[in-house]
């Protein structure tokens, strides 16, 4: 990102009245109904969804209320039905497999995968805790949760983790597909609301950008916490429904006395879901950049990964380990350095930071000339392009380039700068013999930069036993279950008109 | 006061802190052979310029003398370069093995001298080379493909650079380990989104080398080293804003170090303010130049050029410098001075600026890549310099602490006079993690904020 481009799109947008795209591309893989998930919390409950709302995009959504999503029983049987569906369809993406070379072995990856798309980056997180949440449940009183609880917690868990992944597509936060697609004027708060980023770039005729993502912000809530008025709605709800139950649980008697809660969700999903489809049908339309696929593909083989442990009975740790944490991050830089290159190099649109920050150049091929250079014992055949810039060049000799054409190869050194009329003109040397692919021809208008898309740089497993420096001098406590406690009753309620302050001025 | 012309060599240094250091150092080397054999380790933390390779290169040369094989590392190429040079320096008869990945092999200087050697990691696990010099990555590369290791020690010089990450992969090498660093640099860094993911946690891979050991061995023997042989007494007050609770002071006694310039010519008033930064700068070690404020790019060609126009005037005014290894005083020469920045772009227009002047001799870099060097004069780019809002990045303490230190006669900050108006008012929120007390947003803003304080009288309009 530039500051300067952001600056200059703000302008053009504020000018223009809507949202500009930033991109002449999609760099997200989309499927052609992705899973889509609504969630909604109660205020100040981070780990218990009130409501679940959950299809394939373009159809109609379920909906799971609990009622009272603070009584275990009500609460799991209310989420049954959400785990059951999405253990299917994750196992269903994941039956089909093909066959995939990887260096001298063939391995195994899923056809597809289950994509899932949630509308702001708050649901990954709110997903990712309800998922650490259900993973670990562990009996209670001699009775097991339902089993597709556990497994669809570590679905959730595997997909909220994921995100981590530069460039992946598993779980894709549709405010963050739009932040990275669109310029608006919404600020990275801002962005949070959907409904708002959506208005930017569609508002009702004669309705400024602002203006109509304003009104939209005032009139749809996205989740998955809710305002203060929501809040209050829910809580008055959500008394009367805990005063006609009487502290029953069975679902006879819950069930009849659910639907002022349920009405409540539904009005409140309708319009998310309505958003979510005009999105993503939207986002559809752009044309996918080259690499898309190939990060798809990763995913794939991460999904096929998660399903087959998953099925094997594996269990993940809450926390990562020394060795998982040090190669995870290897991971991620990889994954990260990989896909701000791609985009990049793929999409001139993306390049546009990197023309102003110098970090790349773009001009003209004025002339290529193939010499000979003395390497370590042999003179080699190089080659020596001449481009001419519009804007003037400020890189010193040495620096390295990638021609964009061929990122993934040998870059060129830059040789000498000279100022040539209002801009500059650069001699490249490349760095390896010249083949026809690997040239431009005179005339032809290229782009370098300091970016490359050569392949990952392969890392050596670490050793399985963390040194002795990782390792803490007394081994740590026994965690207690996760879910230790839930059966004690709340501890009374603190007024706090009744309590002192220790540091209060006096 | 005017420094006298020549001063006697018992009286350049204060005796009372280089004996206090030399104590220090002696108790960490003592309790090092102590340990050997034993998964265990002595940690030291040092301020900038306190001789932490001197130190290692000479712990390295006693280590060899018992009879013990060592492995010596540090972050970056670059350190374990002049680790080698030092190495030999101090130790001209101790053969020296480095190993490195390809095409980032010694200088042909360093690589001459006599006992040097470039192995493979092969080669240097089948001889059995009884001291191994390469960077974290390189050994840790070694060890898991080639099973190079069998150390008795394992020396890691800035190991507050390194992170825990790096450090699992290398830390096998030996039982024994020595960690030394400088607590003031910058921490380890991660370009990804959500870098403090395992903040806090004791897997955190990004935390400190340091940290890591700490964290699971917490009764570990810290030593505090309490001398800076780089910096002059001028620089320390800045210095100490960076290591809040160490207790450090100069070597050098004051007016041993002497930066002159010849006086500005008839024709120089065009340069008035340049002129005007360099005697400051001369005169008090400190000088902060300060162009009109105003929201500017990142490789701003305005700064550019008046750092550009510093560095030509400074030895066009026919800089000499005087200190306790070069008396009388002797040019100052272009490799002499180095120009700090933060960011790829201000080097590369630096670098291009100062190529066309004739000056590619001049240093110019990022400062995690000029950590651990020393320059007699430095030209620092104030990471807020026209910047219209702050952040975490440009705040880092280590950042400007490294531009602000690598100097041994004078540090010319340059900035616009908007830049200490960032930190008006109240520092931003930050987040807070379990198990991790530090910081670096508000360390940052204290720091930087300390600093603008400390160059207030050292300002110059440019």
């Amino acid at each position: 990102m530039s500051a300067a481009l952001d600056a200059f799109l703000a302008a053009r947008v504020y000018e223009t009245g809507r949202a500009l795209r930033r991109t002449s591309l999609r760099h997200t893989y989309l499927a052609d109904e992705p899973l889509g998930v609504v969630m909604w919390r109660l205020g100040g409950e981070r780990f218990r969804a009130a409501a679940i709302a959950w299809g394939s995009l373009g159809g109609p959504f379920r909906l799971a209320v609990a009622g009272e999503p603070r009584n275990r029983d009500l609460y799991f049987r209310a989420l049954t039905p959400f785990a059951v569906d999405l253990c299917a369809r994750v196992r269903r993406a994941a039956t089909q497999k093909v066959a995939r070379q990887n260096g001298r072995q063939q391995e195994l990856i899923p056809v597809g995968a289950l994509q899932i798309a949630v509308p702001n980056r708050a649901t990954v997180g709110a997903l990712g805790l309800l998922g650490r949440y259900l993973a670990y449940l562990s009996d209670r009183g001699g009775v097991a949760p339902d089993p597709a609880l556990i497994e669809a917690g570590k679905h959730l868990r595997f997909y909220a983790r994921h995100t981590r992944v530069a460039g992946q597509s598993l779980l894709v936060p549709l405010d963050r597909l739009i932040s990275e697609h669109w310029a608006t004027l919404l600020s990275p708060f801002e962005q949070a609301n959907l409904a708002a980023l959506d208005a930017q770039i569609e508002p009702p005729s004669a309705v400024h950008a602002f203006d109509a993502s304003a009104a939209a912000e005032a009139r749809t809530r996205v989740g998955p916490d809710p305002a203060e008025d929501i809040d209050r709605v829910t809580e008055a709800l959500l008394a009367e429904f805990n005063a006609a139950r009487g502290g029953r649980a069975d679902p006879l008697a819950v069930e009849p006395l659910i639907g002022p809660l349920r009405g409540h969700y539904q009005r409140l999903v309708d319009p998310v879901w309505q958003l979510m489809n005009r999105v993503v049908a939207r986002e559809q339309q752009l044309p996918a950049a080259p690499s898309v696929q190939r990060r798809f593909e990763a995913d794939r083989e991460a999904f096929g990964r998660h399903v087959d442990w998953v099925a094997s009975g594996g269990r993940y740790r809450t926390t990562d380990t020394p060795r998982q944490a040090a190669m995870t991050l290897r991971r991620l830089e990889d994954a990260h350095a990989r896909y701000e290159a791609d985009r990049a190099v793929e999409d001139p649109a993306c390049m546009i930071p990197y023309l102003l920050s110098g970090n790349a150049i773009r001009g003209v091929v004025a002339s290529v000339n193939e010499i000979r250079v003395a390497a370590r014992v042999n003179r080699v055949r190089r080659t020596l392009i001449a481009l001419d810039t519009d804007e003037p060049v400020v890189l010193p000799a040495g620096k390295e380039l990638w021609w964009t054409a061929t990122a993934g190869d040998y870059p060129w050194d830059v040789q000498a700068v000279s100022p040539l009329g209002a801009g500059s003109r650069v001699t490249l040397m490349l760095r390896a013999a010249p083949t026809p692919a690997r040239l431009p021809t005179v005339g032809e208008r290229i782009t370098l930069s300091t970016l490359h898309t050569g392949p990952d740089a392969y890392h050596l497993p670490l050793p399985p036993d963390p040194p002795w420096t990782h390792r803490p001098a007394a081994p740590p406590l026994s965690p207690e279950p996760i879910d230790a406690g839930d059966s004690e009753p709340p501890p009374d309620a603190v007024d706090g008109a009744a309590v002192a302050d220790p540091g209060r001025y006096v | 006061m005017t420094a006298p012309d020549t001063v006697a060599p018992e009286a350049m240094f204060d005796q009372a802190v280089v004996s206090a250091a030399a104590e220090v150092e002696d108790t960490m080397r003592a309790e090092l052979l102590s340990l050997i054999g034993r998964e265990a380790a002595v940690v030291a933390a040092a301020p900038a310029g306190a001789g932490k390779s001197y130190f290692v290169s000479g712990t390295a040369g006693l280590l060899r003398r018992e009879g013990l094989r060592v492995a010596l590392v540090a972050p970056t190429n670059e350190q374990v370069r002049s680790l080698v040079a030092r190495v030999k320096q101090l130790n001209p008869d101790l053969p020296v093995a480095f190993l490195h990945a390809q095409g980032r092999g010694l200088p042909p200087d360093i690589a001459a001298l006599p006992g040097v050697s470039q192995p493979t990691a092969a080669e240097a696990q089948r001889n059995r080379d009884p001291l191994v010099i390469a960077t974290v990555d390189k050994l840790a590369d070694a060890f898991l493909r080639y099973g190079l290791g069998g150390f008795d020690v394992l020396v890691v010089d800035e190991a507050f650079q390194a992170d825990a990450a790096r450090y699992y992969a290398a830390a096998n090498v030996a039982a024994t380990h020595l960690l030394v660093g400088d607590t003031g640099q910058l921490d380890p860094f991660s370009p990804i989104d959500d870098a403090a993911y395992w903040r806090g946690g004791a897997e955190d891979p990004l935390q400190t080398a340091v940290g890591v050991l700490l964290r699971n061995h917490p009764s570990t023997a810290v030593h505090r080293i309490p001398i800076t042989w780089r910096l002059a007494p001028a620089a320390v007050p800045i210095a100490k804003c960076f290591y809040p609770g160490h207790v450090f002071s100069a070597a050098v006694r004051p007016g041993v170090r002497r930066l002159t310039l010849v006086r500005p010519g008839p024709g120089s008033r065009s340069l008035a303010a340049v002129d005007r930064a360099l005697d400051e700068a001369a005169t008090q070690g400190w000088a902060h130049v300060t162009l009109p404020g105003t929201p500017v790019l990142t490789a701003d060609p305005v700064t550019g050029e008046v750092i550009r126009d510093l560095v030509v005037r400074l030895l066009a005014r026919g800089a000499r410098a005087r200190c306790e290894d070069r008396d009388p005083a002797e040019n100052l020469r272009p490799t002499d001075i180095a120009v700090g920045v933060s960011h790829n772009d201000e080097k590369d227009l630096l670098r291009t600026l100062l190529g066309d002047a004739g000056l590619s001799g001049v240093t110019v870099d990022t400062a995690n890549r000029l950590q651990g060097l020393t320059f007699e004069v430095m030209v620092a780019w104030h990471p807020l310099a026209g910047s219209p809002d702050i952040d975490a990045f440009h705040l880092d303490p280590g950042r400007l602490c490294v531009l602000l230190t690598r100097h041994r006669q004078a540090c010319i900050v340059v900035g616009r006079d908007t830049d200490r108006a960032l930190l008006e008012g109240i520092p931003p929120a930050t987040p807070g993690y379990l198990g991790w007390d530090p910081d670096p947003v508000l360390d940052g803003w204290d720091a930087h904020e300390g600093v603008f304080r400390l160059l207030e009288p050292h300002v110059i309009p440019a």
